[in-house]
């Protein structure tokens, strides 16, 4: 949704709420400003609105008829990955520590082609049946080194930043706002958003199923799985 | 099947044996009740198809349909080979030319071909069907050489094959060739199991058969599966961007992929099977817990060139996915770029453009080429052959598999008065080899006119030769596809039994 609509509709709600009728409440956007509506109203779990007086209006996010979504391809996966985890393109995954995830193992398969090697001229139309594999492994890897990056070098994390955690490798306080900060970073940083309270709600909660595997470095295995789900969520590629 | 003799062959014979005493009575009419019983059976099992992408224009007449010199009235303006550089096995209409030079073309390395080790060891295999395409564009030939021209909705013939066959494989259709001979076919009503998985590098390929293995220190699988879980179910659906577009056929293909086919290919555990890396200083596959496939070192003896070739790579992984039950067609195919072994000092593995150099030299492109592909080919049926495929009926992988050398077109005919090397445009007329015990082996459909070197056509359902006939890419198709067991109901080809 382009910008000059969410302001549109922020208008067109606000207005409604002002005039006290709602006959065809306006849909808001969930999330778009950090679980709040454009116009500063609570959201609910659905997207919908959470009015003053205790209220609800019934979320009213319009399915879109043509739904034409695309999936991004390797060339801007690899730069946006790139972007939201802070390495340089070829830094983000190389299988086996060795080869290029995006251009030299899953390159067809992302969506890329290769004109002087293999003759392939035209990406593919659709993903294909290795292609949420390979998007996972580069995730996975990707998220893996920015984890230990920002654990091993608090002083300069980019998205796990002040992660108090206990000498078993735990987190202190799973309700401290770094988490919440570090989830907000994820879904800034992959889906150009804020993430609603539900999200990082359900990140939190995922930490309980980490230490209830036995997990002996709970921390670091949440932070490379919230990550992990963040940038592999349809949101961050698709587009 | 019988040999032309009407003898059984050992494979036959065994077959036969196992038939008459599962059956418990050696009375010939119960022995042959349950031969066409086991026909029937045998029909629900899957037949295997290998494409081999002779990418630039492989020329008949260069190899199995080669013209003698001493045959030809116009020996010296037609493309002839002389007498003592073609092999035929006797009483075969099958040739094989072994040649040698001292460059190709202006790339000065000498250089040696042959062809008639593969021709000795699979005549009785071997089919040759002539042809005359419709296109001399290389993208817009090679396709057609998939899809008969577009016969039957513009399918091709490994989705053909994938459709019928692939249901219950993980990636019933595996393409690691290039242009025309990667695309997809036109057929949106084909199941989604059948379109091609493309492979752009069969070494690490298999890599991206597993979400996790192989990457060092990260949270354990049941974890990764919980992430996967909490993010397909509960953050995925109740975002914004997902309600809104909810209704997408890409989205919904995504869901598909990222649960039912990404479990899929776990569960086989396909990485373990499929990897044919030698463990090394190089490429330490256990530091990433990782292992070769247990048939790793049988096939980098076949293949001894998989680093540094990647066609001989495909021609691995191919092995390995067919005998590993993951698919039931591959495409494999070299490339255009040039390969030498050792600069000018080695050999020519690969001659720039492949077949398409014949334009600069065409007896060197085509006789490296060749010699090159039925390499390739010969190591697979070894492979093929080594591989019980129904322990049951006594029969290999081999035995229900079958090698197209799918081409563009051939090459001109006609050269300079006895030039012993010259360049060559594309021709529409050629011929296609098919190899598999499942064809009518050590035969010929058509023939070739020595003296102008155009092959010309054959009866669809006898082979008899018709010298004033040509033959179109369907009838190629619906051979192919016949010998296969491919059920063509309503697709309104040709009907082509000569190729059985």
């Amino acid at each position: 949704m382009f910008r000059d609509q969410l302001y549109l509709h922020a208008a067109l709600l606000t207005a409604a709420l002002g005039m006290g009728c709602l006959a065809e409440p306006v849909g808001p956007v969930p999330g778009a400003d950090g679980g709040t509506g454009l116009d500063g109203s609570l959201l609910g779990p659905d997207g919908s609105i959470v009015l003053p007086d205790g209220g609800v209006v019934e979320n009213q996010i319009p399915e879109s008829e043509k739904a034409r979504v695309q999936f991004k391809r390797q060339r801007r996966l690899r730069a946006d990955f790139a972007a939201a985890l802070g390495f340089s393109a070829d830094e983000v995954c190389k299988e086996l520590d060795r080869f290029d995830c995006f251009v030299t193992v899953h390159n067809i398969s992302l969506g890329g082609v290769d004109a002087y090697n293999l003759g392939i001229f035209e990406p593919l139309e659709e993903t294909t049946k290795t292609t949420p594999i390979a998007m996972e492994r580069i995730a996975l890897t990707g998220c893996r080194n920015r984890v230990d990056l920002d654990l091993d070098t608090p002083e300069s994390a980019l998205i796990f930043k002040n992660l108090a955690m206990d000498a078993s490798g735990g987190l202190a306080d799973v309700n401290a706002a770094s988490v919440d900060d570090a989830i907000d970073a994820l879904y800034k940083r992959f889906a150009l958003r804020r993430a609603n309270p539900e999200e990082i709600a359900e990140l939190r909660g995922f930490y309980e199923t980490v230490t209830a595997s036995g997990d002996t470095k709970a921390a670091r295995s949440w932070a490379i799985l919230a990550c992990f789900m963040v940038s592999t969520s349809v949101e961050s590629l698709f587009y | 099947m019988m040999n032309k003799l009407g003898r059984l062959n050992r494979r036959q014979l065994m077959k036969s044996v196992g038939v008459a005493a599962a059956g418990g009575s050696l009375g010939l009419g119960s022995m042959l009740a349950s031969r066409r019983g086991l026909a029937q059976n045998q029909e629900k099992k899957p037949r295997f198809l290998i494409v081999i992408a002779a990418g630039g224009g492989a020329s008949i007449i260069d190899s199995f349909l080669a013209i003698p010199r001493s045959l030809s009235a116009n020996p010296g303006t037609i493309h002839t080979l002389p007498d003592d550089a073609i092999f035929s096995p006797e009483g075969s209409p099958l040739r094989a030319v072994d040649q040698s030079g001292s460059e190709a073309g202006a790339i000065p390395i000498a250089w040696s071909a042959n062809q008639s080790n593969f021709l000795r060891k699979n005549v009785n295999d071997i089919l040759v069907a002539t042809c005359t395409g419709t296109s001399v564009n290389h993208n817009v030939a090679q396709r057609r050489s998939l899809t008969g021209n577009e016969i039957w909705k513009g399918r091709t013939l490994q989705e053909c094959v994938a459709a019928e066959y692939g249901a219950t494989f993980p990636v019933p259709n595996v393409n690691m060739a290039g242009q025309g001979y990667s695309e997809r076919g036109y057929d949106r009503d084909l199941p989604d199991f059948a379109v091609h998985e493309p492979v752009a590098g069969a070494s690490v390929w298999p890599l991206g058969l597993d979400g996790a293995l192989g990457i060092n220190d990260l949270p354990s699988k049941e974890l990764i599966v919980a992430a996967r879980e909490l993010r397909n179910q509960r953050l995925d659906p109740n975002t914004a961007f997902y309600r809104t577009f909810k209704g997408s056929k890409n989205l919904a293909i995504w869901e598909k992929q990222r649960t039912v086919n990404q479990s899929s290919l776990e569960a086989g555990e396909l990485i373990k099977k499929l990897i044919f890396l030698e463990d090394s200083q190089s490429i330490p596959l256990s530091e990433y817990g990782l292992t070769p496939s247990p048939d790793a070192a049988a096939v980098r003896e076949k293949f001894p060139r998989y680093a540094s070739d990647p066609f001989q790579a495909q021609a691995a992984l191919a092995f390995l996915l067919l005998k590993n039950r993951v698919t039931t067609t591959v495409t494999i195919g070299p490339s255009f770029d040039v390969l030498l072994s050792n600069g000018l000092q080695g050999e020519i593995y690969n001659p720039p453009l492949a077949f398409d150099y014949s334009h600069n030299a065409h007896r060197a492109s085509q006789a490296i080429m060749w010699s090159r592909l039925l390499a390739a080919a010969d190591g697979l049926i070894d492979l093929l052959k080594a591989q019980e495929f129904d322990a049951s009926t006594g029969e290999s992988f081999w035995d229900r598999s079958m090698i197209y050398i799918a081409t563009e077109f051939g090459r001109d005919k006609t050269r300079g008065n006895n030039a012993n090397e010259f360049g060559t445009g594309h021709h529409l007329n050629n011929g296609f080899a098919i190899i598999s015990p499942m064809v009518r082996g050590n035969r010929v459909l058509g023939g070739v006119n020595y003296n102008t070197g155009l092959t010309y056509g054959w009866n669809p359902t006898t082979g008899e030769p018709v010298p004033e006939e040509e033959m179109a890419e369907r009838y190629i198709f619906s051979g192919i596809l016949h010998a296969l067991g491919v059920d063509t109901s309503g697709a309104d080809l040709p009907n082509v039994t000569a190729f059985v």
